[in-house]
């Protein structure tokens, strides 16, 4: 539906917008390695959870990119646990399960599902490079 | 095959049929640009999702390229460049009247306030 994407592609906008503007005005004094590697994950961070919300709740790929955030610690002890796991025992990955990888949420869908938050997905992180990509060159200029 | 059609029509569930499947695959290979204009019965479901992940990850690659170049543009330009170029980016969206809702809730500080017409 056209219409639903335009106001998540504005939706997006206004959320990623108003991240960069906080993240600028705290601009450290220092510009060590180790800020630089910190804005650029709190920048990263900021341009999926922009998309995420402006999409809001009605997908799965969505709630499970804001549940991985805001449970951030709880998400960390997770995968610790899961790739210990899965280093014990060696999965050939085949196509499906890379999908599932890929796409947030996927591990617990059928694969009819899946396809279908994958066409949405994707159509979403086009929305999200193109609209970034606006952004720096506007500001390249 | 016939026996799972069969069960489905009993059951009255609907079950995955390979028709939706089919369906499904090929409005993804309508959104990836590697494939979008090969014929569907000469791309494999298969390589639809290898093209798919690959498309995945290159899309995921470019937002971290995007990040990296953001944060190094807002360390050098001065924050009122940066600021304009926001403000040019949200005046390009498409937006619809509702938005104008967001405008006062947020207000983005800039000291400016943006008249919009709906296109």
């Amino acid at each position: 539906m056209p219409s639903n994407h335009n106001s998540i592609k504005t939706r997006f906008t206004y959320r990623f917008a108003r991240s960069l503007k906080k993240l600028n005005k705290n601009r450290p004094a220092s510009q060590s390695m180790k800020e630089t590697y910190r804005r650029y994950h709190m920048i990263r961070v900021a341009s999926y959870a922009s998309m995420a919300s402006a999409v809001g709740p009605k997908r799965a790929w969505s709630r499970a990119v804001l549940w991985k955030i805001r449970n951030r610690t709880l998400h960390r002890t997770l995968m610790k646990k899961s790739r210990i796991h899965v280093l014990r025992t060696r999965k050939v990955s085949g196509n499906p399960n890379d999908l599932r990888k890929l796409v947030p949420g996927g591990e617990g869908m059928d694969f009819c599902r899946l396809l279908n938050e994958t066409a949405h997905y994707i159509k979403c992180l086009r929305t999200q490079v193109q609209i970034m990509k606006n952004i720096v060159d506007h500001c390249s200029n | 095959m016939s026996s799972r059609r069969s069960r489905s029509r009993q059951s009255g569930v609907s079950r995955i049929t390979e028709d939706q499947i089919a369906d499904l695959v090929s409005k993804l290979q309508q959104l990836i640009p590697e494939i979008r204009n090969r014929r569907s019965d000469k791309v494999s479901a298969s390589k639809v999702l290898q093209e798919t992940c690959n498309y995945i990850r290159n899309l995921h690659r470019e937002v971290d390229d995007l990040s990296d170049r953001l944060s190094q543009l807002l360390e050098t330009t001065d924050s009122e460049s940066a600021q304009a170029a926001i403000i040019r980016e949200l005046t390009n969206v498409n937006l619809e009247l509702r938005c104008l809702y967001f405008l006062d809730c947020y207000s983005l500080g800039f000291g400016q306030y943006i008249i919009y017409s709906p296109t």
